[in-house]
């Protein structure tokens, strides 16, 4: 099972580097966004990326149990985007 | 051998679409631009990846847990990014200038919010939003 990612020695490092830089592209548009908008979907990507990682933790040890840490992590990473937007958008109403 | 290196392709496939997703969040120029790269790049890739991982467990339980991970995933990311984007519309968020057609101007009522339609007799009534 998770021999299969160790056979392979180069592979870790190169999906873990990778999604931490696409992590810190994410946080820097959530730091720089110039809107309210850019920053909720920063952090979307920003949890999709965390879930990623959560799926590959569990094949690199072999727990499975962090893959219903990804799932719970998916939940709320929609629950938060769609209570935001709400909430934009029922701002956006009062103001008009 | 042969599943091995298909898991290590599925991986780094995912891999790569998430960072093309966040690489470009952070280069596009608007809103809407940085949304269109970030939702679907990123659900793909996400989902790859997924699959990869549920090839490397090679077992039935993980299988179903990560079909049920990537259904969840992939049904509600378009849902929440439609949801933002319509809010970012609303709230008045200014799109590119080299965005070339908007095709909700003068036809969206926004206090009421309903869409007119296409029909030339009925457009007019509304005076255009900027």
């Amino acid at each position: 099972m998770q021999e299969v990612l160790t056979m392979v020695p180069w592979l870790l490092p190169v999906l873990y580097g990778g999604m931490a830089i696409a992590f810190f592209c994410a946080v820097l548009r959530l730091i720089i966004g110039p809107d309210l908008p850019d920053r909720v979907v920063a952090l979307d990507l920003a949890l999709a990326i965390v879930l990623c990682v959560a799926a590959v933790y569990a094949a690199e040890t072999g727990h499975q149990h962090f893959l219903d840490v990804a799932l719970a992590i998916g939940v709320i990473a929609f629950i938060s985007t769609v209570a935001l937007a709400r909430f934009l958008e029922r701002g956006a109403m009062e103001e008009q | 051998m042969i599943v091995t290196w298909l898991i290590v392709l599925l991986l780094l496939l995912g891999v790569g679409f998430v960072l093309v997703a966040a690489i470009g969040l952070l280069r596009l120029p608007d809103f809407y631009c940085r949304t269109h790269a970030m939702a679907k790049a990123g659900a793909f890739g996400g989902s790859l990846l997924l699959i990869g991982v549920a090839l490397a467990f090679g077992s039935w339980l993980v299988a179903v847990k990560v079909i049920l991970i990537i259904i969840f995933f992939y049904a509600t990311t378009p849902v929440a990014t439609h949801m933002i984007g319509r809010a970012a519309f609303l709230r008045g968020t200014r799109s590119w200038e080299g965005t070339g057609v908007n095709e909700l101007q003068g036809r969206y009522d926004i206090q009421k919010q309903n869409l007119r339609g296409w029909k030339p007799e009925e457009r007019g009534e509304f005076e255009p939003r900027e």
